[in-house]
């Protein structure tokens, strides 16, 4: 025990001072955590790093293991487990050849392409947090098309390990007894997990009370067992650890405390692991370096091109498929996991090993600076008209009406409040254009209203098709800064009414040209107010006034005109 | 040590608050800034030969003294669990049957000893101090076992060859005996009173009596502040009583610090804050997340004739919360909705009355603007999801 407390000391006290000098910029920790690694791997015995590493691999996988829900996958994927395949082979393939013509042996150019096709969920969720949070359209696919890579990788980590335990097998001939034998047994300890998840889970919740901590270390010893089992039968431990986070249900009345016990885990482990494997780097050489750029260029320049093309292919607008690919250009934690079994295994040398830590520490890093700036990045490209080549083959953008648009509203979104204000203008008798980038909302507008146009207001393109000169007003249901400026840019006499989620940015927008600014909350806050008001001071029976709201709820939705919440019936009530 | 007890105290009081400030608006961040507070404290007595066990309890004390230590505490609390699970376990898997067994009738007299020892001088000690006979009996019964503490300090003096492992074993049997009995003990505490009330009626007198801890009851919770909810806390305070916020932003727990209203830094899905902000005994339980998890846990563990508001980002999930049991769930946008519409309508009516209409309205927001009575950056960090436009 106490050989580890000085690296682990090196570790916390590290990534404290380095984080919280950062904390203002707004840098994913991953990419920290390795720089903290190069800086203080002098002071790590390397024995007890790979020690230390594997435990985090463990941790870091099982709890994503947890946060899997198979029930939900065929949801979540649609379209994004194309884009995910699609990046997955042509990136893959393309450095894979890249890595053989740099003379690498096969196995060690498939570790080389895993790396550069993989990006990581865990930088990319935390730059794409807001865009997640705000629902936008590039924010939902960044995390779906992670999601789905992510399970990629716990495939290949499944069949690239199969080959690490039994290296004889490959210099003996036998490579396909070598690998179906643990890939079998990797399916054999899924299955297991599967069982337990669907027929004995429960029965150990309820087993547990209502101990958090019991539930805890209930699901901790899984792991553990789990990790037993991956051992006994020669499979990497990372499928023992997704397996025993896929034997644990999130679907019980406890697993709030569950979660955040899982939260506190996962970020002391990703601390150890990452500073860890950023220590096992020593200073690089030019072999290194040169491999690295090679790397870096496929993950930084090829991977977004593929990306955005496939995404626009797929029928999203240029602008959300560059804000996508620009969440998505970094090495994935996965591929490191992936790099450290294959190191222990003996299976790629020190010097690969290194590439890979230095590209994904650098590519991590230059995945904030491309999605800080991915504006000005997809503007600058859709300038020079190179978008204009690529379109959509199977989307239509937009009907056209038959006479040209004159004094209409441009109504920009289409979720609850879009479809209100376009309901009220029509029912003004007012000519509404639809703008919307996300294709479920596009479909649900277009199932009301002939005017849409598909695509993101932002883009020229769009912004053509309009006609925004001749309109009378202009409505922006939403809050992105971005966007906002980007209307009070364009010349224009309609009226421009902007929304914004903070009072000092609407008073801004409001001095610099908008006619008005909504800010939902402070709309919401003064009914919210008044009904609160009414609760307390009611003397019905509390079941009473639940009945009374729910009514109400339906009243008011269809009173502000909004459509898409509420079952058939409300829809045809707007027809 | 003198120098580290001395360093943690002067880092308490002025060091550590702020590090925490600007490591309170990042989860991750936070955390690892407490951990790593810790291992200093560890590595550093390591490094001038002293106990590591001692250095790690003055961290965790100058940690205390932060405003934001309740969070803490949470958050380190599975990786403490994890710790406990192995060093428990190594103890005994150091310890073989027959050490363990070796003292066993010292052990079983010295844990009757202890227990009824303990009982009798706590059961003294909360007397002398004029509680009620209850109140002492419950106390000192609750009392009756060894704590985790002596196995440490065996575990530390085996390693440091003072005493040998049949004495570790010695320990470590009674703390069996102990904990487990206790278990029971405590579990049954108030019926044993019950049928031995007569025994410490005797100890009664008139100026006994006991002091009551602030407690919250009937009181209001408000889950997270954003702008639909912070204008209501007036109204809540008037009508209701005491309010405690619970709320994961520290520019909340900043800005309440000397107002009436309770700010409890922290994450609603800890059990222990929750127990803390008294949710169970709240009559009303205001919640301006849109987290389905959150209001849920809101709801179900509200008391039965509580008020329950929550917050939804749609339809289908306002739905559900009524079906849970909420009386009341509002949907920011669909109130928003109905302010824009008449809004509109004026505007395609009487446009020169609507620009009248938004005057006002902007006059309105700069008061509130400048009143600083809204929230004005990062507000929401409850929020992780929001189902909205």
């Amino acid at each position: 025990m106490s050989e580890l407390i000085a690296p682990l000391a090196f570790v916390f006290i590290g990534s404290a001072i380095l984080l919280l000098l950062v904390s203002r910029i707004g840098l994913p920790a991953v990419p920290l955590y390795i720089v903290v690694g190069l800086a203080i791997g002098e002071f790590i015995p390397p024995g007890l790093t790979l020690e230390l590493a594997q435990l985090g691999i463990a941790f870091l996988v099982f709890v994503f293991g947890v946060n899997v829900e198979p029930e939900r996958f065929f949801s979540v994927a649609r379209d994004s487990e194309y884009v995910a395949a699609a990046q997955l082979f042509i990136v893959g393939g393309a450095t894979f050849a890249v890595g053989f013509l740099l003379a690498l042996e096969p196995v060690s150019a498939a570790f080389f392409a895993t790396a550069a096709s993989l990006s990581s969920s865990l930088v990319g969720r935390k730059l794409a947090k807001t865009d997640i949070r705000e629902n936008l359209i590039h924010g939902r696919l960044t995390e779906s098309i992670h999601f789905v890579q992510d399970l990629f990788a716990i495939g290949i980590i499944l069949v690239l390990s199969s080959a690490v335990f039994i290296p004889e097998a490959a210099t003996t001939g036998t490579v396909l007894d070598g690998v179906a034998l643990p890939l079998g047994y990797g399916v054999m300890i899924l299955g297991v997990a599967l069982a337990i998840r669907v027929y004995l889970f429960d029965f150990l919740v309820s087993l547990s009370g209502d101990s958090d901590e019991l539930i805890m270390l209930t699901s901790i010893a899984l792991l553990i067992s789990f990790l037993a089992l991956s051992e006994f039968v020669g499979v990497s431990i990372a499928v023992g650890a997704f397996a025993a986070g896929l034997a644990i249900t999130r679907d019980f009345d406890a697993n709030l405390s569950l979660q955040s016990a899982l939260e506190s885990i996962e970020t002391f482990f990703t601390a150890i692991f990452f500073v860890t494997l950023g220590s096992l780097v020593a200073i690089p050489n030019v072999d290194v370096v040169a491999l690295a750029i090679a790397l870096g260029v496929s993950i930084v320049i090829l991977k977004p091109v593929v990306t955005i093309v496939v995404l626009i292919r797929e029928g999203y607008d240029a602008r959300t498929a560059c804000l996508t690919s620009f969440s998505l250009d970094q090495v994935s934690e996965f591929s490191l996991i992936l790099a450290i079994s294959g190191l222990l295994a003996g299976q790629i040398t020190q010097q690969l090993f290194e590439v890979i830590i230095l590209a994904s520490a650098v590519t991590m890093i230059t995945s904030t600076i491309t999605y800080q700036y991915d504006d000005r990045i997809y503007r600058a490209f859709a300038r020079t008209g190179v978008f204009d080549r690529v379109n959509a083959p199977n989307i239509e953008h937009g009907i056209e009406t038959a006479k040209p648009l004159e004094d209409h509203v441009i109504v920009i979104g289409y979720g609850k409040l879009g479809s209100g204000v376009t309901a009220v203008c029509r029912d003004n008798e007012t000519t509404v254009v639809i703008v919307e980038s996300d294709p479920d909302r596009y479909e649900l507008a277009r199932d009301f209203h002939d005017t849409c146009v598909f695509g993101d207001a932002m883009s020229e393109q769009t912004w053509e098709r309009l006609n925004p000169s001749a309109a009378k007003a202009i409505i922006s249901t939403s809050s992105q800064r971005g966007l906002s400026s980007y209307l009070l840019s364009k010349e224009t006499d309609a009226d421009l009414i902007l929304r914004a989620d903070r009072i000092p940015e609407a008073i801004e927008l409001h001095n610099q040209g908008a006619a008005y600014v909504t800010v939902p909350d402070f709309l919401a806050s003064e009914q919210f107010g008044e009904t609160i008001s009414r609760l307390l001071e009611a003397d019905a029976e509390p079941t009473a006034l639940r009945e009374e709201n729910r009514r109400l709820l339906r009243e008011q939705v269809s009173d502000a005109r909004i459509v898409g919440q509420f079952p058939v019936d409300y829809l045809e009530y707007h027809r | 040590m003198g120098a580290i007890g001395v360093f943690s105290y002067i880092a308490a009081r002025y060091l550590l608050p702020w590090l925490f400030r600007q490591a309170a608006g990042d989860r991750e961040t936070f955390f690892i800034l407490g951990i790593a507070w810790a291992f200093l404290f560890i590595f550093a007595s390591e490094e001038l030969n002293l106990s590591i066990e001692v250095g790690a309890f003055l961290a965790g004390l100058s940690l205390a003294q932060v405003q934001y230590t309740s969070e803490l505490t949470e958050r380190v609390r599975p990786i403490t669990d994890l710790f406990m699970m192995v060093f428990f376990s190594s103890i005994g898997l150091r310890i073989a049957a027959d050490e363990l067994l070796l003292y066993w009738q010292e052990a079983v007299i010295a844990s009757a000893v202890l227990m009824i020892g303990n009982f009798a001088i706590m059961f003294f000690l909360i007397n002398y101090e004029d509680f009620t006979p209850e109140t002492s009996f419950l106390g000192s019964i609750n009392m009756v076992q060894v704590s985790e503490f002596s196995l440490v300090v065996g575990a530390l003096a085996v390693s440091q060859g003072f005493v040998g492992e049949p004495i570790l074993g010695y320990l470590s049997l009674m703390a069996i005996l102990t904990m487990s009995l206790s278990t029971y003990l405590i579990k049954y505490n108030h019926q044993i009173y019950d049928r031995t009330k007569p025994i410490w009626d005797r100890f009664d007198s008139p100026d006994k009596k006991d002091v009551e801890l602030k407690m919250y009851d009937n009181h209001a919770v408000v889950i997270g502040l954003d702008e639909v909810t912070k204008p209501v806390l007036p109204a809540l305070k008037d009508r209701v009583g005491d309010v405690v916020i619970v709320d994961r932003n520290p520019q909340t727990a900043d800005e309440f610090a000397d107002s009436e209203y309770d700010v409890i830094y922290g994450d609603f899905k800890h059990s222990e804050l929750r127990k803390e902000a008294g949710l169970k005994r709240a009559a009303v339980v205001l919640s301006s997340s849109v987290q389905s998890e959150i209001n849920q846990i809101a709801i179900r563990e509200a008391n039965d004739d509580a008020i329950v508001i929550v917050e939804a980002g749609t339809v289908d999930q306002a739905l559900d919360r009524y079906e849970e049991g909420a009386h009341y769930v509002t949907i920011p946008t669909v109130l928003t909705g109905l302010k824009i519409r008449a809004y509109l309508e004026e505007y395609f009516t009487d446009r020169e009355g609507f620009f009248e209409t938004v005057r006002e309205d902007v006059k309105r927001l700069q008061a509130a603007n400048e009143s600083g009575s809204y929230l004005t950056d990062g507000g929401k960090v409850t929020e992780e999801v929001n189902t909205d436009e």
